[in-house]
């Protein structure tokens, strides 16, 4: 019988079963070529395999910290045999609070389902003037919801890649805005995602000229995985 | 304890997530050919999967979920960076001059490369066969594409790379059998 060199990657590759295995088996017993062909994508299939094996990560710049999922964990087993887990507020749906905050033609809000009202953590990463002033309303929106409950609120605008601009001085027309609203409203932080700052310096040379009131995070994603962690919600600008 | 299981699973996502950055690195590697922006593919790919975490209804399927948000991050930079070219027959490392043969004696290193002058459509499929162990269906369903095409392309991937890499040892060969000769030739005495 003749296969294809289709069949022979897919026995290979161990996609064949039942007949098509056992016929594939008989020939190889009798037929040197199949089985150099056999060998041939085998070696071929293992170089590939070996090439990846051992590449090194690039630096990690993922910082060691808390292990919030654990930590999340243990609250919720004591929310669990304390409460008695008998609140609604306790659902994974959103609330329709946090619903309609994060309400967008694109983006919803996410949270890991055991939501802490008024936490909420946005995040650009492209370099976008309308995404940039999107983002800015977003916020402002936001705290002007929880405005007679401002002990409440907390929001975190973390800017990774391009979207780095949005907190440096000459990035972007709009900081004066972020100015403004950090003054207006002490409990909205912006983040510089460490990765961000590293690339921008080798790509630069120079340190980016951050607006005084950014702060230097830890990477995007380890601080986006902090918060939603802690029960925060997640909107992707 | 159902809302305690749910509110769990959704802890284990995020950290399954946060856990598979190595392998999605392997991954977004092997299809750039370019660290740097490997690494950058593959944490706008965890970004995008915290943000969809509620789209994932089977945690069984979680791999082919996330290679095919990192499928997803990965042609959406191709469009972007290179508008005028079919996305499928991309290439990512050049061919090789001759001298630089030597700096491939490293046979992994020349995989490699090899791999990064196969067309972008032939080096995703045969990266996830044989890095990720994924099945065809599996495969088919990240790239969406048919099974047949998946068959076909692998095998059109594992033939050409075969050949390249015979290539290159060849040129190899031939450049080391060249740079022994010059030095085996005697100094002349210049007066």
């Amino acid at each position: 019988m003749k296969f294809s060199d289709e069949m022979i990657n897919a026995y290979a590759d161990g996609e064949l079963g039942g007949s098509e295995k056992a016929d594939f088996e008989r020939a190889l017993q009798q037929d040197p070529q199949l089985q150099q062909a056999l060998d041939e994508k085998m070696l071929i299939k293992a170089r590939v395999k070996a090439a990846y094996a051992g590449i090194e990560m690039p630096q990690d710049r993922h910082a060691k910290g808390l292990n919030y999922s654990a930590l999340m964990y243990a609250c919720l087993l004591v929310v669990a045999f304390l409460g008695g887990w008998t609140s609604s507020d306790l659902l994974v749906s959103p609330s329709l609070d946090t619903a309609s905050l994060a309400n967008n033609d694109t983006n919803t809000g996410v949270n890991i389902g055991t939501e802490t009202p008024g936490k909420f953590i946005l995040h650009i990463g492209d370099h976008d003037l309308v995404k940039f002033n999107a983002l800015l309303d977003r916020a402002e929106s936001i705290i002007t919801r929880y405005q007679d409950d401002m002990q409440l609120i907390e929001l975190e605008v973390v800017a990774n890649a391009a979207g780095l601009d949005l907190l440096r001085e000459s990035g972007s027309p709009y900081a004066q805005r972020v100015k403004q609203i950090s003054k207006d409203y002490p409990n909205i932080r912006f983040i510089a995602c460490s990765n961000a700052i590293e690339r921008f310096r080798e790509k630069e040379g120079v340190e980016p000229d951050f607006i005084p009131v950014v702060q230097k995070g830890p990477t995007a994603l380890d601080q986006v995985v902090k918060r939603m962690n802690q029960g925060w919600t997640y909107i992707k600008i | 304890m159902n809302i305690l299981k749910l509110a769990c699973r959704k802890v284990v996502l995020i950290r399954r997530v946060e856990g598979s950055r190595k392998r999605l690195y392997r991954m977004a590697l092997a299809w750039s050919h370019d660290p740097m922006l490997a690494d950058d593919l593959v944490q706008e790919a965890q970004m995008l999967a915290l943000q969809k975490l509620h789209q994932l209804r089977d945690e069984q399927a979680f791999d082919g979920w996330i290679y095919t948000i990192l499928n997803n991050v990965w042609l959406s930079y191709l469009r972007k960076c290179r508008p005028n070219e079919d996305i499928d027959q991309v290439v990512v490392s050049d061919a090789i001059s001759p001298e630089s043969v030597v700096l491939l004696q490293q046979v992994d290193n020349m995989v490699r490369n090899a791999m990064g002058r196969l067309p972008n459509a032939q080096r995703q499929i045969i990266s996830l066969v044989d890095l990720e162990d994924m099945s065809y269906r599996e495969v088919a369903d990240v790239l969406n594409v048919p099974i047949g095409t998946v068959m076909s392309r692998l095998n059109r991937a594992r033939t050409a790379l075969a050949k390249i890499i015979e290539e290159d040892r060849q040129r190899q060969q031939f450049n080391v059998a060249a740079i022994e000769t010059r030095h085996a030739q005697p100094l002349r005495v210049v007066k």
